[in-house]
């Protein structure tokens, strides 16, 4: 699977590939939310599966990222992660604009990450 | 003082050096120096005086030279009354005690008027004979308070006296009469009012004095050259307040006051009007000569003044109101005169007309064609309606003008009633409707004069036929025991119930009705009413839409209520044919198979409206008169059309198009036919010529051509010809033509003629106004026109926009729901608004308009004025403010000096604070403050010198029972007329109960300022935590990998040193400070910032530190952290997409006039800044700008953390395009005062500086 994440802190996206990569997918670690679209555009024809992005970020924010993702890649699936209560103002303008994303909060762990990119889909958190 | 009595040689006074003086005395003299009180010590036998700094005003200029005196020296005036006072306390009586002891000193150089309350006793000296060495006096001045107090009910008396006046003269008549129970203050009062032209002034009240004493002439003119009395003009040309000294020399007899001696001054003080710089008159008030005339006086004066001034403004606007109301009615009297002339001048010419018809239709032997004889019908019956119309306008402007003479006789109104109705029967069962009348024979005879009562059942049937397409109409007369009741129903289309109010009213016509006829004046109904009410009788109408209408007629029986020497005796019994041939005549008309006939003749219709002159070339000779100017190439043609034109009128003719413009410039023809193919200029060219040209313009044209067809016809048109004519045509069609577009071409001069001239006289009228004048389009979208008369802005041509011009945007729909009400009913509309002056502020007006309507009731244009009702507006609403505020108020209102003396203290007050107002009005304001606050009282007293206001100032109050009142504050500045502040006005609000609530309030945004930054705090703390969790996950997968597994845990390690850090910042939020201790600011600030950090970076914020000062505070420091971070929190809220933040600390001064020295910080954010709307309840609880974050008490908690730390909070903002943003600054004294640990909430201010 062909994963971007997206994460202001490079440790936090630095070691979530490391794991990543272990289980066996192709990830690739940005700190904004331009490079992730940027990379998205160099990766064609083969389109990112997986985007996972943290929300509040400085420039563009997790939510807008992952909305032009859609725009770009529709069939890519995106899993926000947050940590952060200022998060849910974006997420609730995004569920009324119709989007409705995967959110999972900091701190998570790498095995339920893993086991939720690699099976079902995770429960939408509770705003 | 001390240094004056050291220095004072006492040897060579009465009582000694001071080595002689007993201890007894020494110690006086001391305890005198040092207090602050007025005392003064009356020692041995000679009560020689010694007194302090306190006394030194109160003896004026006496003091040095009195020291060590005896008093009988220094008080020789009123030795004769202080003597017995001060004798029996010093001969062993008891001591003294007097208020308010009127004295008249002479301190000043004059006899002055004082008040005095004053307290002599005893002092003790051993070494005294009788055991007593002197007298203690305690002496303290209430002159002012006496004076002031008077003053104030004078002005009390006046507001209320006058105001309600409504004749200028009267008020100011009034207004002396009041002066004059105040002769202490204003001996004798003269009331002069200024002519409108301002040329001389006439005296309209006096007190105290004579009126036809010579200083009180009855006008005064304003002529330089002439000698005044008074010097009237400088005041007027000043503005100022004039006085006038030495009465007694310049006048033969000046009025005698209160006082032995007369005045010798006077104050010629302007009254102002509304208008600025003008005024209304002046007040010549007399001095009184007891009083010092100082500032006190002089604004005392300058108020009684602008009392006089409203009361005269608003009789002014009074009588202007009656004035206006009359001239209403005057243009009411105009139209009916106008008509009333316009009529009679066509009764005459029309009389003159139906003569010689009826004279040719009558001769039987009349050598007539059928067709003939059927125009000439036509033609005499639509002169018929028209004499009709026009009789019926002079019946009414008769009755208007009362000049109507009936002649009451008695009748037997059920025949009388059944021959009208009868010959309106043929006519009316032509066109398939029925008409009954039910009328049993009455008992007794009616009297009616017959004409009138004829035209009353006349104009109700013909108008109930013209209204009614099915069914029919029925006419019943009942007896109804004390009248007679005629009842006229039909089946027609009824009337609105909207309408149905004003179908009376002259010229009203129902709007939309479909009746037979457009004809009509609006006037029938109200002629019937007029009638009705010459017999004593009532006119009612029921009516529905769509099923008819029922008119009621009601003629009392007997003649007592008729004027006796109009009845007559015996029945006349002569029949008035002729007034029901012409109602029968006319109403056969509009039955549908007659009305072919008058089709041919639409011109007769257009004449009604016209002089006489318009008749006049319907005779040969006049046709002889007009000029024909005729164009053709054709020589065949022209010598043709001459010939056959000359029988009758004059002929010009040329040849070609060029020629014929030069001969239409000369000879101003009254027609032009021409030809359109010629040679130099066609048809088409001299068309468009004689168009261009304003001078022939209104030429009538008629173009002649071969070319046949509806295409030369549109072109015709098109150019603006006339008429068209196409070859090859009849003689008799082409003179019938020219025929007929002469007349219409003399009608419309003489039509434009009378309409110029009712335009000028329009003008005229409009011009002798002095309120605004404008002309509106039927439907308001467009003003026409408007004279703004200096006080709004003109409009010259069509405006589209005026609405937005003229009026606020507020206040547009309700002036549109007025102008749609107006437009609907066709009535005045009529509104008071704001509308935009000349100079762009906002002013009140009276806006006034009536429709003008044409002959079918269509809305031509409106006419309107508007008034300027500023003035009044304001002096009303400041009024009912004030009245609002006093009486609705739940709240103490207390009025102290600048002395903190109250002065003024309403029944709330009592209620609140315990005391009655004779117990505290003349008692400091420190009865009811609490002792540790008294150094509040001398802030509040400090700004309220300087001219601020005190808003919201919570603080703690004692009422008599000595229970702590918590209350909130408003306390303004009084200030006389001049502008000078002497006293405050003070607002005391109980706040206990919301005090309650507050605490509770601030309870609640700790907890929830706790929750908000704990929601930061997590995610500063759940990064990091991420990438623990990671890291862990990692180091298990590569457990084998030693180096690995190593660095994992290094940044592990880090990661959970960032948590750590994070945590300790965090603590200081929730650690319980209960007690203040030394806080370093800057430090609070940064760790902040720190804290901040990331919500800063993702906002791109950049932050500033401008740290110039590093002092420690006193102070809670959970609660000023708590204060930073809520104004950092804001400012990071207003900046969505990025700006800057600066924090600066200096070092400074507060900026009251206190000036304690503290820390300044000031907390700038560069974001789009706060409404000026917004900015005024910015401090206030649950106030918010943000509407999803926040609970909307964060800069009230805030303001409440600096208050208790006695410092003070502002804010500057800016909305600009470029300057914005939001600038905090807080200031915190270093060191609280006294030592004291920060106070309670509510000791210091939020301000705001805007």
């Amino acid at each position: 699977m062909k994963i971007i994440v997206v994460d202001d802190e490079p440790i936090i996206a630095d070691t979530l590939v490391d794991i990543l990569q272990g289980a066996g997918h192709e990830a690739f670690a940005v700190s904004t939310g331009e490079s992730a679209l940027d990379l998205a555009k160099l990766m064609r024809p083969a389109r990112p599966d997986l985007l996972i992005t943290d929300v509040v970020m400085p420039g563009m924010d997790g939510v807008e990222t992952a909305k032009t993702m859609l725009r770009l890649v529709p069939e890519c699936r995106i899993v926000l992660f947050s940590g952060q209560a200022a998060s849910t103002d974006l997420l609730l303008k995004a569920r009324a604009e119709g989007y409705f994303f995967e959110v999972l909060a900091k701190p998570m762990n790498p095995d339920v990450l893993l086991a939720t990119i690699n099976g079902k889909q995770i429960k939408t958190m509770d705003l | 003082m001390g240094a004056l009595m050291r220095r004072l040689d006492w040897s060579a006074t009465r009582l000694g050096s001071v080595e002689t003086w007993s201890p007894a005395l020494r110690m006086m003299v001391r305890f005198l120096l040092v207090n602050r009180f007025p005392l003064l010590l009356w020692w041995g036998p000679d009560f020689c005086q010694l007194y302090n700094d306190a006394y030194r005003p109160i003896l004026g200029t006496k003091h040095p030279q009195f020291l060590g005196k005896p008093v009988r020296e220094c008080w020789s005036e009123i030795w004769h009354i202080l003597e017995p006072l001060i004798r029996t306390p010093f001969e062993g009586g008891p001591a003294t005690w007097m208020e308010d002891i009127t004295l008249e000193i002479n301190r000043y150089g004059f006899t002055e008027e004082t008040h005095f309350t004053i307290a002599y006793s005893p002092v003790p000296d051993e070494t005294a004979p009788r055991g007593i060495g002197g007298v203690l006096a305690t002496v303290h001045e209430i002159s002012e308070k006496v004076s002031g107090e008077r003053r104030t009910m004078a002005l009390r008396d006046l507001g209320v006296g006058v105001l309600e006046e409504q004749n200028t003269r009267e008020a100011c008549a009034r207004a002396a009469e009041i002066l004059a129970n105040y002769p202490k203050d204003i001996p004798f009062s003269l009331l002069y009012l200024l002519d409108a032209d301002r040329k001389a002034a006439h005296l309209a009240g006096s007190s105290g004095v004579r009126s036809d004493a010579a200083i009180s002439p009855a006008t005064i003119i304003l002529d330089p050259d002439e000698p005044a009395v008074w010097p009237v003009r400088k005041v007027i040309e000043t503005g100022e307040i004039e006085l006038v000294d030495g009465l007694k020399s310049r006048l033969n007899a000046v009025p005698i006051g209160p006082w032995s001696d007369p005045p010798s001054r006077a104050a010629v003080v302007p009254i102002r009007s509304n208008t600025a710089h003008q005024f209304a008159g002046f007040l010549v008030a007399g001095l009184s000569p007891r009083l010092r005339y100082d500032d006190s006086y002089r604004g005392f004066l300058d108020l009684v003044s602008s009392q006089i001034a409203t009361a005269v403004a608003n009789a002014r606007a009074y009588e202007q109101e009656k004035r206006r109301a009359e001239a209403l009615a005057e243009i009411d009297r105009a139209k009916t005169t106008f008509f009333t002339n316009i009529s009679h001048e066509l009764r005459t010419p029309l009389t003159l007309l139906l003569t010689p018809i009826e004279e040719i239709l009558g001769r039987s032997n009349a050598n007539l064609g059928q067709e003939e004889r059927s125009q000439l019908e036509v033609a005499h019956r639509n002169g018929m309606r028209l004499l009709k119309l026009v009789n019926t306008l002079l019946e009414f402007a008769r009755i208007e003008a009362g000049r109507v003479q009936a002649n009451y006789e008695p009748a037997d109104l059920c025949s009388l009633t059944s021959d009208l109705v009868s010959m309106f029967r043929s006519v009316i069962e032509k066109t398939g409707l029925y008409l009954t009348l039910e009328c049993a024979p009455l008992q007794e005879s009616i009297y009616v004069d017959r004409d009138m009562w004829e035209k009353i059942v006349l104009n109700l049937i013909s108008n109930a036929f013209k209204f009614t397409f099915n069914g029919g109409i029925r006419v019943r007369l009942h007896d109804q025991r004390d009248s007679i009741e005629l009842a006229i129903t039909d089946t027609g289309t009824g009337i609105s119930e909207s309408e149905l109010p004003r179908l009376f009213e002259r010229f009203y016509r129902v709007e939309g009705a479909s009746g037979r006829t457009f004809e009509g004046s609006g006037i029938g109904l109200a002629l019937v009413q007029e009638l009705v009410k010459l017999h004593g009788g009532t006119v009612t109408v029921e009516s529905a839409i769509g099923r008819g209408s029922t008119f009621r007629v009601f003629i009392p029986k007997g003649k007592a209520h008729l004027p006796p020497e109009r009845i007559q005796s015996i029945s006349s019994k002569t029949p008035a044919i002729p007034a029901v041939n012409s109602y029968v005549a006319e109403a056969s008309k509009w039955i549908p198979d007659r009305q072919e006939a008058t089709i041919d003749f639409p011109v007769l219709e257009e004449i009604s409206g016209t002089p006489k002159s318009a008749f006049g070339d319907l005779p040969d000779d006049a046709r002889e008169r007009a000029t024909i100017l005729l164009a053709d190439d054709n020589t065949d043609m022209r010598d043709y059309l001459q010939k056959l034109l000359e029988t009758h009128y004059r002929v010009v003719a040329v040849s070609n198009g060029v020629e014929a413009l030069e001969a239409t410039e000369k000879s101003r023809p009254d027609l032009i036919l021409t030809d359109v193919m010629m040679p130099l200029m066609d048809g088409f060219g001299l068309l468009r010529a004689v168009r261009d040209n304003p001078a022939t313009r209104s030429v009538p044209v008629i173009i002649l051509s071969a070319r046949a067809g509806e295409e030369a016809r549109i072109e015709g048109g098109d150019a603006g010809a006339d008429d068209y004519v196409s070859k090859p045509f009849s003689a008799r069609e082409l003179l019938a033509r020219v025929g007929a577009h002469l007349k219409l071409s003399r009608i419309r001069r003489n039509a434009d003629a009378l309409v110029r001239e009712s335009e000028k006289r329009f003008r005229a009228f409009v011009n002798a106004s002095s309120d605004v004048v404008y002309r509106m389009s039927p439907d308001w979208t467009e003003m026409w026109q408007l004279d703004g008369r200096g006080f709004i802005s003109d409009t010259a041509g069509p405006n589209k926009n005026w609405i937005d011009e003229y009026i606020d945007l507020e206040d547009q729909p309700a002036v549109l729901r007025a102008i749609q009400a107006a437009i609907q009913t066709k009535s005045p509309f009529e509104l008071e608004h704001r509308v935009r002056q000349v100079d762009g502020t906002w002013g009140w007006t009276l806006s006034r308009a009536v429709p003008i309507l044409d002959e079918n009731g269509g809305i031509v244009e409106w006419l309107g004025t508007a008034k300027n009702v500023s003035a009044r507006r304001e002096v009303e609403e400041a009024r009912s403010r004030l009245a609002a505020i006093v009486e609705s108020s739940e709240d103490a209102i207390v009025g102290k000096d600048l002395n903190g003396i109250v002065t003024s203290w309403n029944p709330q007050a009592e209620r609140l604070f315990g005391y009655k107002a004779e117990e505290i009005v003349g008692r400091s304001i420190f009865t009811i403050i609490p002792p540790e606050l008294h150094r509040d009282e001398d802030m509040i007293l400090s700004k309220i010198r300087n001219g601020q206001k005190i808003e919201h100032f919570e603080t703690v109050r004692i009422g008599k029972s000595g229970e702590k009142i918590e209350v909130s504050l408003a306390i303004s500045p009084v200030r006389d007329g001049q502008g000078n502040i002497v006293g405050a006005a003070k607002i005391a609000s109980d706040i206990r109960a919301n005090k309650k609530i507050e605490r509770a309030l601030q309870t609640t945004e700790k907890l929830a300022a706790a929750g908000r930054l704990a929601a930061t705090v997590a995610h500063e703390i759940n990064n990091p935590l991420e990438s623990v969790h990671n890291l862990v996950f990692l180091a298990k997968r590569d457990a084998s990998n030693a180096s690995k597994v190593s660095e994992y845990l290094r940044l592990a390690e880090r990661e959970l040193e960032r948590v750590g850090h994070i945590a300790r910042q965090t603590l200081g939020f929730y650690r319980d400070t209960s007690a203040p201790s030394r806080l370093s600011v800057v430090k609070t600030i940064d760790d902040l910032l720190f804290l901040y950090e990331k919500r800063l970076e993702s906002r791109k914020i950049r932050v500033g530190r401008q740290y110039k000062a590093n002092i420690e505070i006193t102070a809670f420091a959970g609660e000023i952290r708590q204060a930073f971070s809520n104004l950092i929190s804001n400012a990071i809220d207003a900046m969505p997409s990025g700006g800057a933040l600066v924090i600066r600390v200096t070092q400074g001064r507060e900026w009251s006039s206190s000036a304690r020295p503290g820390l300044r910080v000031t907390i700038l954010d560069t974001g789009s800044g706060i409404e000026l709307q917004a900015r005024k309840g910015l401090f206030e609880p649950f106030f918010t700008t943000k509407a999803d974050v926040g609970t909307g008490l964060g800069l009230w908690i805030t303001k409440n953390i600096v208050a208790k730390h006695q410092g003070n909070i502002r804010f500057v903002s800016r909305t600009g395009p470029r300057a914005h943003g939001t600038a905090f600054s807080i200031f915190l004294p270093s060191d609280t005062q006294d030592n004291r640990a920060p106070q309670n909430p509510g000791n210091g201010s939020a301000q705001v500086a805007q």
